[in-house]
């Protein structure tokens, strides 16, 4: 076992993975990303407004053809605090550290 | 929100990254433009220049002006995600102005040229560069993207 610093807000695995998903993307569609971590709209509403609440993710809601459609982006201290995790699981894993977006 | 007391073993901290590596190629996948939305967009800026071949071309760049905002919202619609890599970081900002005072210049130059010389193959044929510009540069960005995705997608 190692002491580790990790940002508990993003350590979730789904929260992990919504991070890692939204780093290489402006902006993603939410059913996208359901569809992407396989999980109900409820578990990603919920992981998604934990994201919101530490400014970590924003959202755009935009209407196409009549429905409402919300995007999701993450926000440069979202990436900032991602990235610094990803950075102390390498650390952790002990694996050469190789940057993130 | 840094928790200092967490204990986490290598094994499940190479875990987590694995899944961070699976789902940012999950990313890069789904930006992947497809080929005929490169293909769309460089039609449209093509026919831009290519349009004042003709004697009145006011009523016909409206067609272009609009049909490339659309286009783009389409495809972005149609995929559900777009890649930040094109238009965020200082250098890439750079080459798009660049590129984009490139097509300015070649755009004025080209009406310039065609109505000296009367010679209306002149747009035709800037039209016609300027489209293949633009498919190999998208071309280029989509290869790009499936490089980051880990292949798979051609």
């Amino acid at each position: 076992m190692t002491k580790a610093r990790l940002n508990t807000v993003i350590h979730a695995p789904n929260r992990l993975q919504i991070c890692a998903f939204l780093t290489p993307l402006q902006e993603a569609e939410f059913q996208v990303l359901r569809d992407e971590l396989d999980v109900s709209d409820s578990v990603l509403s919920k992981h998604l407004k934990q994201l919101e609440e530490a400014g970590y993710v924003t959202f755009r809601k935009g209407a196409v053809n009549g429905r409402q459609r919300m995007w999701a982006s993450l926000t440069k201290a979202g990436r900032k605090a991602f990235s610094a995790h990803v950075e102390e699981l390498t650390r952790i894993a002990g694996v050469v550290s190789t940057p993130v977006n | 929100m840094i928790h200092e007391n967490e204990n986490l073993t290598p094994g499940e901290a190479r875990e987590a990254l694995d899944s961070v590596a699976k789902m940012e190629g999950a990313g890069w996948r789904r930006a992947v433009p497809e080929r005929w939305f490169g293909a769309g967009i460089a039609t449209l800026i093509g026919s831009m220049f290519a349009v004042y071949a003709l004697q009145d071309p006011y009523p016909y760049i409206v067609f272009p002006i609009i049909g490339i905002p659309v286009l783009i919202a389409a495809g972005r619609e149609k995929v559900g995600a777009y890649g930040r890599d094109f238009s965020d970081g200082k250098s890439n900002k750079w080459m798009l102005a660049l590129f984009a005072a490139v097509l300015v210049v070649v755009f004025f130059g080209s009406i310039f040229i065609r109505r000296t010389y009367d010679a209306p193959w002149v747009s035709v044929i800037t039209g016609l560069l300027v489209g293949l510009t633009v498919f190999l540069a998208s071309e280029h960005e989509r290869r790009a993207y499936i490089a980051k995705a880990g292949g798979g997608q051609g």
